[in-house]
């Protein structure tokens, strides 16, 4: 894929972890081993349980927190080998939007400041056309151009999420990683911040990496889906392969734990349900992270690492990092769990 | 103080359930308000729900909607001041909560009725052990010793799921994980055998296959009866038997739970329904927006208060708060214009 | 920084003032009302009267400090009458005369133009050398941290008095030599504080998504971090001011301050020491200096009260403001550090 716009090869992202409440000290594998690329004006969503690092892997691409090896690749340049001051110019290319946008804007600077303050870092504008700008940017996103003045306390959380949004797209990125954009929103007002994200990418051709737990919102708006857990990449296909047929043991239990908004699908369909949690990252099992949890665990999973490999049929790429990887998964699983 | 007040005060209940069985959890026209800096907030406006014995209500509503608020003022929980209940009734099992002494109501509180919470780190005490937390309510409430206490929170530890109950009974609430907190809340809360188990969104904080264990958990129990509070549609889906969906402080529609996801009749319900992505999809067209954003509680119009969202409001809406009136069998809408449809259909 | 990602924090977690607010959450309701408890809600009238009492007294004690050459016909220092000395109170003496048959109250008033300005001063440089340290300390942690967090354990274990008390002597008496010596042991508490509010801000994801945008390190610390560490900076260089005026008078008082025969209250309540039946020598500095202590304790509470609601509600346990404002004024600093 050389058209990729991003490209993320073997990308690792290690923490020392000090002794934690949980007890135990030592290295968290934070993200390991993972590959995935975006398109020009894709959007690739990532999914995934509290600690499987999808977080982790937002923050890398946007050189927040340092990749431990492997390279992230923008349109050829590889960002994990740039010197500082350079990460910093990269990040014009690449802006985030956080989750809670309430805490992420900068509560004493006005909207106008927080929404012109990437065009000042990265001195793209002369300073008198900001403010046009910034009204503008405040346009696309749906917010008056009176909002310039005011601080963001004198907004509800789906307006202030749109400011972070016009934040991000101030100096016209390429790529917009979206970290749970809308976990802090209430369901009528995610649906507004959904839609919009879809029309910027309409208009401006952008691409996106859509972080987020919720499956339904990441299902809606993307192209391709990553599945990960505990760090490590488990599935990554098209959103339709995803759903309807994966061949991961672990994306099949998270498909089937979301539950539907229809009583009679919702209690009729057999749910798959894995045991305990999700293990501490401290300490996860050998070979394939999954297999604590996993219904078709065999001994082979302890000892060997699956591979992220290619099970794609007819020119679609589907990796899955599972060594029973198959067609029919879904059904392979419920019946292995109905036992 | 000698003669002690009956408890039951033999006030007939004002609403039947659909079913004629007498309700076991009712609360009729129950209003509060909150004071705030920016004036009186009316949290809770004239909220009427009643819960059968081993029936599900599922209360849905966004943030800010009272649905929290109703509960823990129904509970009288919600800390007075700021908030101040100015009225209504609540019935558990008969027996009025809003007539009780402060130590009859500790009584009732845990042993007829106990709730259940979002955050289960907050909602325990972190230096007091699993085991002690649990065994607190039922030697209060069924006058065990120490020894049988322990044992029943063991037992109760098993029952909801907890492996090891043996050792989990010693550990304090940081070293349990999320879900299995959550498990040892609930465990507490059925350790006094309560008639009603209230649950105030108790699995938002939970990952999806945690939360789906969870709600398998409360699947099992048959007989309780449940209120559960909740934004999300999909779980009040799968766990539900009937719905009250509440706005700005007051419910807007309630009835069976496949009234309410297929033919729901309040322009909020079928936009709040619209708004969430569904898996199911294959096209994806564009959600369903609500527009605009809830009335301020501080400030609430006269009429209806979701007028200004609302695709279908006429000139009436202004004027006064619809009523819940029936539209189809056990459900009732607070709408002008489905009452309407309801009469001419 | 492992993934902590959680879904839906933000949702009305249960305790009751975030029940209060029902719209003041993510919803998107409307944030005019702010749900937050207000000043008034707590009963905080006391806390308004205290602060009025204190502006009033400060702003007499400027006044007289400014004006106090035009109407009083004595000079503090020159005016000496041997015949008319230690005379009591009343008549062309307001508060009687001292042993040189100096006015009194000329010498009181006039002493408002020296112990404004070395608390300004001294507060000032403290402040200034704290919160630099300190705020270093906390952006760069490390070594740089422990070594500057150590020097300040080292001087904050001695009681602030005695170690003042020690560099005043050594640099001999003047009042230059007060500020320093006085600088030099309260500086550590601003750094400390500086410290501890740097370390909270830092992990604000404002500040996270000042990064993200490419601001630079100096950029962050300077917008997204110092701003914030500013108030309760502020809160207590107010309380302190009134701190370094009994200081100081407790260093001349020594004889290790200002020299006499400079107008000083301190040093004025100690030669009244030696002539207990002219009450009036000592009794008129004391209560200036009590005054001033007060006033400014008496802002400063109000002011934490208003910006630091942990502050408010311990207000409730810890006995009343008034309570805790006199046991500052009267046991020092060591009865604010037992308490």
């Amino acid at each position: 894929m050389t058209d990729a716009l991003l490209e993320v090869s073997d990308l690792a992202v290690h923490f020392n972890a000090k002794a934690g409440a949980r007890g135990g000290s030592g290295v968290v594998k934070a993200v390991d081993g993972l590959d995935f690329s975006i398109g020009h004006g894709e959007t690739v969503g990532v999914v995934g349980e509290s600690g499987c690092g999808k977080s982790t892997t937002g923050l890398a691409i946007q050189g927040l927190v340092k990749a431990t090896s492997g390279s992230i690749m923008l349109d050829g340049v590889d960002l994990t080998k740039l010197k500082s001051r350079q990460v910093r110019a990269a990040r014009r290319r690449t802006q985030m939007v956080f989750q809670d946008p309430t805490s992420s804007l900068n509560m004493r600077m006005t909207v106008g400041q927080i929404v012109a303050e990437p065009l000042l870092v990265h001195e793209t504008l002369p300073k008198a056309q900001h403010r046009e700008r910034v009204a503008e940017l405040l346009g696309l996103v749906g917010m008056p151009e009176s909002a310039l003045d005011r601080y963001p306390h004198e907004f509800s959380g789906g307006q202030r999420q749109r400011i972070g949004i016009a934040r991000a797209l101030a100096v016209e990125p390429d790529l917009i990683i979206c970290d749970e954009p809308t976990a802090a929103l209430d369901v009528s007002i995610r649906a507004q911040v959904l839609n919009l994200f879809r029309e910027l990418q309409r208009k401006r051709d952008l691409s996106y990496l859509f972080i987020s737990h919720d499956l339904s919102a990441v299902h809606h708006i993307s192209d391709r889906i990553l599945v990960m857990y505990l760090g490590r990449p488990m599935e990554l296909a098209s959103r339709d392969t995803v759903y309807n047929d994966p061949q991961h043991p672990y994306t099949v239990a998270l498909m089937s734990a979301v539950p539907i908004p229809d009583p009679d699908v919702e209690r009729n369909r057999k749910h798959v349900l894995l045991q305990g949690d999700v293990p501490s990252p401290l300490n996860p099992p050998s070979g394939c992270v999954f297999r604590t949890r996993c219904p078709l665990a065999q001994d082979v999973c302890a000892t060997e690492k699956p591979e992220f490999r290619d099970v794609g049929t007819n020119g679609e790429k589907h990796m899955v990092a599972c060594h029973f990887a198959q067609p029919g998964m879904a059904d392979l699983v419920a019946a292995k769990a109905a036992q | 103080m000698s003669t002690t007040p009956p408890l039951t005060t033999g006030a007939e209940p004002a609403t039947q359930t659909p079913l004629g069985v007498k309700p076991i959890f009712e609360v009729d026209d129950l209003q509060v308000e909150f004071r705030t800096s920016a004036g009186v907030a009316k949290a809770v406006n004239h909220v009427g729900f009643s819960v059968a014995p081993g029936e599900c209500l599922a209360i849905v509503g966004e943030s800010g909607s009272g649905k929290t608020a109703t509960l823990l003022a129904a509970l009288r929980l919600l800390p007075t001041p700021p908030s101040r209940t100015t009225g209504g009734r609540v019935l558990v099992d008969g027996v009025d909560l809003f007539s009780l002494s402060r130590k009859e109501l500790r009584d009732v509180l845990g042993r007829d009725i106990s709730m259940v919470f979002q955050d289960s780190l907050s909602a325990f005490n972190p230096i007091l052990t699993i085991g002690r937390q649990i065994s607190e309510g039922v030697r209060r409430h069924r006058g065990l010793s120490k020894k049988a206490a322990r044992a029943l929170s063991i037992e109760m530890l098993e029952r909801v799921g907890v492996p090891d109950p043996q050792q989990r009974v010693d550990q304090y609430p940081h070293q349990l994980s999320g879900g299995m907190r959550q498990r040892a809340m609930i465990a507490m809360a059925l350790a006094g055998e309560p008639k009603v188990l209230i649950a105030d969104e108790p699995t938002t904080a939970l990952d999806v296959t945690v939360q789906a264990q969870i709600l398998e958990l409360v699947r099992s129990f048959q007989d309780l009866s449940i209120v559960w509070v909740s934004h999300d549609l999909g779980v009040v889906a799968g766990l539900a038997d009937r719905v009250a969906v509440m706005y700005a402080g007051s419910i807007i529609e309630q009835g069976p739970v496949r009234d309410i996801f297929h033919d729901a009749r309040h322009p909020y319900t079928r936009a709040l329904l619209g708004s969430v992505p569904r898996l199911r999809d294959p096209e994806r067209g564009d959600l369903v927006s609500i527009p605009g954003l809830p009335p301020s509680l501080v400030d609430l119009p006269p009429g209806c208060p979701f007028y200004a969202r609302c695709g279908v409001r006429e000139d009436r809406c202004l004027s006064r708060m619809p009523e819940l009136v029936d539209v189809a069998p056990r459900h009732q809408a607070a709408c002008f214009v489905a009452a309407d449809e309801a009469r001419t259909a | 920084m492992t993934d902590m990602e959680r879904p839906g924090d933000a949702t009305d977690p249960t305790s009751p003032v975030a029940l209060a607010g029902p719209g003041e959450t993510m919803s998107g309701a409307p944030v005019t009302p702010t749900f937050a408890l207000s000043k008034a809600d707590r009963g905080g009238g006391g806390g308004r009267l205290a602060f009025n009492i204190g502006v009033t007294l400060v702003l007499l004690w400027v006044v007289i400090a400014i004006t106090i050459p035009w109407w009083t016909p004595f000079d503090p220092v020159t005016d000496q009458d041997l015949q008319g000395r230690l005379a009591g109170p009343g008549g062309e003496h307001w508060f009687g005369t001292d042993n040189l048959g100096r006015d009194v109250f000329a010498r009181v008033m006039y002493g408002a133009r020296l112990s404004l300005p070395i608390a300004l001063v001294t507060v000032a440089v403290s402040v200034a050398i704290g919160c630099l340290i300190g705020a270093v300390a906390g952006f760069l942690g490390g070594i740089a941290d422990e070594v500057i967090m150590r020097i300040s354990d080292i001087v904050l274990s001695f009681p602030a008095i005695v170690l003042a008390l020690a560099i005043a002597a050594a640099l001999g008496p003047s009042t230059t030599n007060v500020v320093i010596s006085i600088a030099a042991v309260t500086w550590p508490e601003y750094t400390r504080l500086m410290r501890g509010q740097v370390l909270s801000i830092r992990n604000n994801l404002h500040v996270l998504a000042a990064q993200s945008i490419g601001c630079s390190r100096a950029r962050v610390f300077r917008v997204h971090v110092l701003p914030f560490g500013l108030q309760p900076i502020l809160v207590k260089a107010t309380v302190d001011l009134g701190m370094v005026i009994l200081l100081a008078a407790g260093l001349s008082f020594i004889g290790v301050g200002a020299v006499p025969p400079t107008p000083e209250w301190g040093a004025m309540v100690s030669e009244a020491q030696s002539r207990i039946d002219s009450w009036w020598l000592g009794l008129f500095p004391g209560l200036a200096i009590l005054s001033m202590v007060l006033a400014f304790n008496f802002i400063g509470d109000a002011m934490r009260d208003r910006f630091d609601p942990q502050m408010r509600t311990q207000r409730g346990k810890g006995g009343g403001a008034m309570s805790r404002i006199l046991r500052r004024t009267f046991l020092g600093r060591a009865g604010e550090r037992a308490a």
